[in-house]
């Protein structure tokens, strides 16, 4: 008897706290929602804000500057076609991915952890797939047709190639944006009416009452609420996969060497979600810091998403082992020289160490405890990471492309400035986003939040609520 | 409470059980041995087929390593009431490795790469395509699985026998730990495997895919295996007391995740080849899409994955663990199809090389052969269930695990 009970305690002390400090319902809508009503915007968000907004007048020139003179701006040639903007449109995309993966399907796991970090996780997506979005659309060089690639009678006749992955990704990624502002949306109806019976500027009242569209948390309304999320999740979990699986296909579906490799489709999946928690780390280690979020966004989460990350860069670095193993047991001459070339041969070998280091060598260290544990130091491994996503899609594209079969059509890849110019402008319209979503919505989940206080919970159901009832009995034995 | 309770497995029931498979198995194996002996003719045929049957029953048993590494690194009540089931098909990995003898001793009758020395693509994949070197890796597959499974159940053994919460508590932990870097190591393991075994079957094809395909595969299978067997036992004491619906529930979402990832990883792989349309990758598959195959792969298309996915979806389904169970075992016959897909039309010394039709050659020993060895891995791995409570009796989480099950 005394074991089972011994047993049982040490079970419940076990479990990591999602939410730490003395909390009711009312201080959470009010250190959350207080972020966009009550505190006086700090100084250092219009700094944040103020640069963010700078470097999106860098976008905006490029594309004046794109629109006038035609895509021959950008250091696409032959024999390397494809470059700079797909690997940004790649690497934003997947880091979208980790949004919807923590939304949705950590959502139908029943896990816990989810709930402070979805909202900014999806605002991300959002955020990363518009970004995303600029560089086919702006790459067509005329988007005010891009309409062409929609499947629709035209007066011309003309219809895209269905068997093309190209059109695959319109469908995606044009989906994949709309579930995913839907999703976000919907979830932030009941927040969006906390913040209108909260606010007392006038234009706020007027802009949130608008947004909620007459919530008013009846029972009628959370019953359908609840279906309406459930199914969206349902809807956005196959999305998880199939947008960067498709990604993937754009490149396997080929015959060039270091594209067509059939792991192509997981391996991306898995370095989508790498990318991006990688990037939801670097957002909310300094948000909880700056908005004093300690108690919602608590160190546990951090710890999960490190092992995310960890588990999630292993499969990416099994994929590289693959391809390099397939490389030599193909007998291929052609996969055996793009190995060659890759790893020590090519003009470009240096990028492939470099990827190496930063996708495979970095993430080791998040096996220690010591290292997830520390925000900093998790800060500091997600950066690294977010330039080895960059440089494994680099890896795959550019030293792909630039010496394939014919040594006779062997080139060289060199950016142009406004390859540069475009891809830090969307950084800076990333940033602009951010800001602008931290500042006038809540960034984490107010009524989700309120679900896991013990309060919530009057019927012991809740595993937080008896964790604090044995902490307390805990610390009175000792 | 708990510690008092007897969760020993039902003895007479699995030894009926065991006598039942090892007398099956052991007969037909020695149908099967006696045609591999005595008919020259034959034994390529008797061989393969073994092959067969033990890829299929061998995936079970590694796929029950790999999913006793997974549950001890996700946590959660399914892995509670499942783990010693994973552990006994853990412990199955010594009869796994005598039942790899026949195809280790006859990889001359089975893999055409050992034939072709002046072959240019084989001399290419030297020292890789080369008999001693497929040994020795296939030596040391068995060693590292073993060095896994044994430390593994050493651990779940002692916690077994400690009276002391704080050592129950650290030898999870530790177990906990040590399944980290492990599923790397395993993960790689099966994927050398599959190559091995598997892919080199057809000497000149090769997809980056294939290992992937083997784990979830593998893991796949044992859980049908695990959930058929779980459910067997759930109406008999001790699992009467411990499994509830919820833990169904959860295997049966495992389950269906499993077959959305085999379709996920196939599909990624013909749709991948079949767009570049190379000569060296499709040759694969264009065998596989002529007669009898052809049908076999549109059926694999069906009841591999089309139909156990709308079934699965049902919640009510997954929560019943006999109609669980009738599914589970449905696709693990489509498991053992689709190990056929994979294996019977590749190349035939016997041919000169050449792929043959379904109907010449479809043997009756591909059906045999999977039941000789079934029987004889499941005889052992009965013995194996015998020896432990089916519960981790002094795992910390086993109550919660417990209600979870109970619970909707």
């Amino acid at each position: 008897m005394q074991d089972a009970q011994k047993l049982k305690t040490t079970e419940r002390r076990l479990r990591p706290k999602m939410i730490e400090g003395e909390h009711t319902f009312g201080t959470v809508s009010d250190r959350i929602g207080g972020i966009t009503l009550k505190r006086r915007t700090p100084f250092g968000w219009f700094i944040g804000f103020g640069i963010g907004f700078l470097i999106v007048q860098v976008l905006m020139s490029t594309i004046t500057y794109l629109l006038f003179t035609g895509v021959g701006v950008f250091g696409n040639n032959q024999p390397v076609g494809w470059a700079v903007p797909i690997i940004n449109f790649v690497w934003w995309i997947g880091i979208g991915h980790a949004g919807t993966l923590i939304s949705a399907i950590l959502l139908l796991l029943n896990q816990k952890w989810r709930t402070s970090i979805n909202r900014f996780a999806e605002a991300m997506t959002l955020f990363a797939v518009a970004c995303a979005g600029l560089f086919p659309l702006l790459h067509t060089g005329r988007p005010w047709l891009a309409y062409w690639m929609f499947p629709y009678p035209s007066t011309m006749g003309m219809w895209p190639q269905f068997r093309s992955p190209l059109i695959w990704d319109v469908f995606a990624v044009s989906t994949y944006a709309t579930v995913s502002l839907l999703f976000w949306y919907v979830g932030l109806i009941p927040d969006i009416a906390t913040l209108r019976d909260r606010a007392k500027n006038k234009y706020f009242k007027i802009a949130y009452g608008l947004l909620s569209m007459g919530w008013r948390g009846s029972a009628r309304h959370w019953h359908r609420y609840e279906i309406a999320y459930l199914l969206l999740a349902g809807l956005s979990t196959p999305l998880v996969l199939s947008v960067h699986s498709i990604v993937s296909l754009d490149f396997s579906v080929s015959q060039v060497p270091g594209w067509h490799a059939t792991i192509f489709p997981p391996y991306f999946v898995a370095g989508a979600i790498f990318a991006g928690f990688a990037m939801v780390l670097i957002l909310c280690i300094p948000l909880r810091v700056w908005y004093n979020l300690k108690d919602f966004i608590t160190d546990a989460h951090l710890i999960y998403m490190g092992k995310v990350m960890l588990a999630t860069g292993l499969i990416v670095v099994y994929g590289y082992a693959m391809e390099l193993f397939f490389g030599w047991y193909s007998a291929t001459e052609y996969e055996r020289f793009m190995i060659y070339n890759r790893v020590w041969g090519g003009p470009y070998w240096w990028f492939y160490w470099l990827l190496i280091l930063c996708n495979g060598v970095s993430i080791q260290f998040l096996w220690f405890k010591r290292f997830r544990e520390s925000a900093f130091w998790l800060f500091i491994i997600s950066l690294i990471v977010s330039v080895g996503m960059w440089l494994e899609r680099f890896v795959i594209i550019i030293t792909s492309l630039h010496r394939d079969f014919l040594p006779s059509s062997w080139g060289m890849y060199s950016p142009t400035m406004w390859d540069v110019s475009m891809f830090v402008g969307t950084l800076g319209l990333f940033l602009t986003l951010v800001f602008l979503f931290v500042r006038f919505l809540p960034v984490i989940s107010i009524f989700e939040i309120r679900t896991l206080l013990p309060q919530a919970n009057v019927h012991g159901h809740s595993e937080d609520f008896e964790e604090n009832v044995i902490d307390v009995q805990d610390t009175e034995k000792t | 409470m708990i510690r008092n309770t007897n969760f020993d497995a039902p003895a007479e029931q699995i030894n009926r059980w065991r006598t039942l498979a090892l007398g099956i198995g052991g007969i037909l194996s020695i149908v099967i041995l006696i045609v591999a002996l005595l008919f020259p003719e034959q034994r390529e045929q008797a061989l393969r087929s073994w092959l067969l049957g033990f890829i299929f029953w061998g995936g079970i048993g590694i796929g029950g390593l790999g999913v006793l590494i997974l549950q001890y690194l996700t946590g959660g009540a399914w892995g509670i009431v499942i783990r010693r089931v994973a552990e006994a098909a853990s412990r199955t990995l010594p009869i796994i490795f005598v039942l790899f003898l026949p195809v280790m001793f006859g990889i001359t009758y089975i893999y055409e790469w050992t034939h072709l020395p002046n072959d240019p693509i084989v001399q290419l994949k030297q020292p890789y395509l080369s008999v001693q070197w497929w040994i020795i890796r296939a030596v040391l597959y068995f060693i590292l699985w073993g060095v896994m499974a044994y430390l593994l159940n050493r651990w779940s053994a002692a916690q077994d026998q400690t009276n002391d919460a704080d050592t129950a508590l650290k030898l999870t932990n530790d177990a906990s730990k040590f399944s980290g870097p492990t599923m790397v190591f395993y993960v790689l393991v099966v994927s050398f495997a599959a190559i091995d075994w598997v892919m080199t079957l057809d000497p000149h094809w090769y997809s980056t895919i294939w290992g992937l395909l083997f784990a979830a595969g593998w893991a796949l299978s044992f859980f049908c295996f695990a959930v058929a067997i779980l459910a067997a036992l759930s109406d008999k004491a001790p699992m009467n007391r411990i499994l509830g619906s919820r833990h169904f529930h959860d295997i049966g979402k495992l389950m269906l995740a499993l077959v959305m990832v085999w379709a996920y990883f196939n599909f990624s792989q013909f749709l991948i080849i079949w767009s570049g349309n190379l000569p060296e990758e499709t040759k694969w598959y264009l065998t596989r899409w002529e007669g009898t195959w052809k049908v076999i792969g549109i059926l694999l298309i069906f009841f591999h994955f089309a139909f156990p996915f709308l079934v699965l979806l049902n919640r009510d389904l997954k929560r019943k663990a006999k109609w669980l169970a009738i599914m589970a075992i449905f696709i693990l016959v489509l498991r053992l199809v689709d190990m056929y897909y994979l294996i019977g039309p590749s190349p035939r010394i016997g041919m000169n090389g050449q792929e043959v039709d379904f109907i010449n050659s479809f043997s009756w020993m591909d059906i045999v052969a999977p039941f000789a060895v079934g029987g004889i891995w499941l005889w052992w791995f009965f013995g194996e269930l015998l020896k432990r409570p089916l519960v981790p009796i002094n795992d910390p989480y086993l109550e919660g695990a417990i209600e979870h099950g109970k619970g909707h």
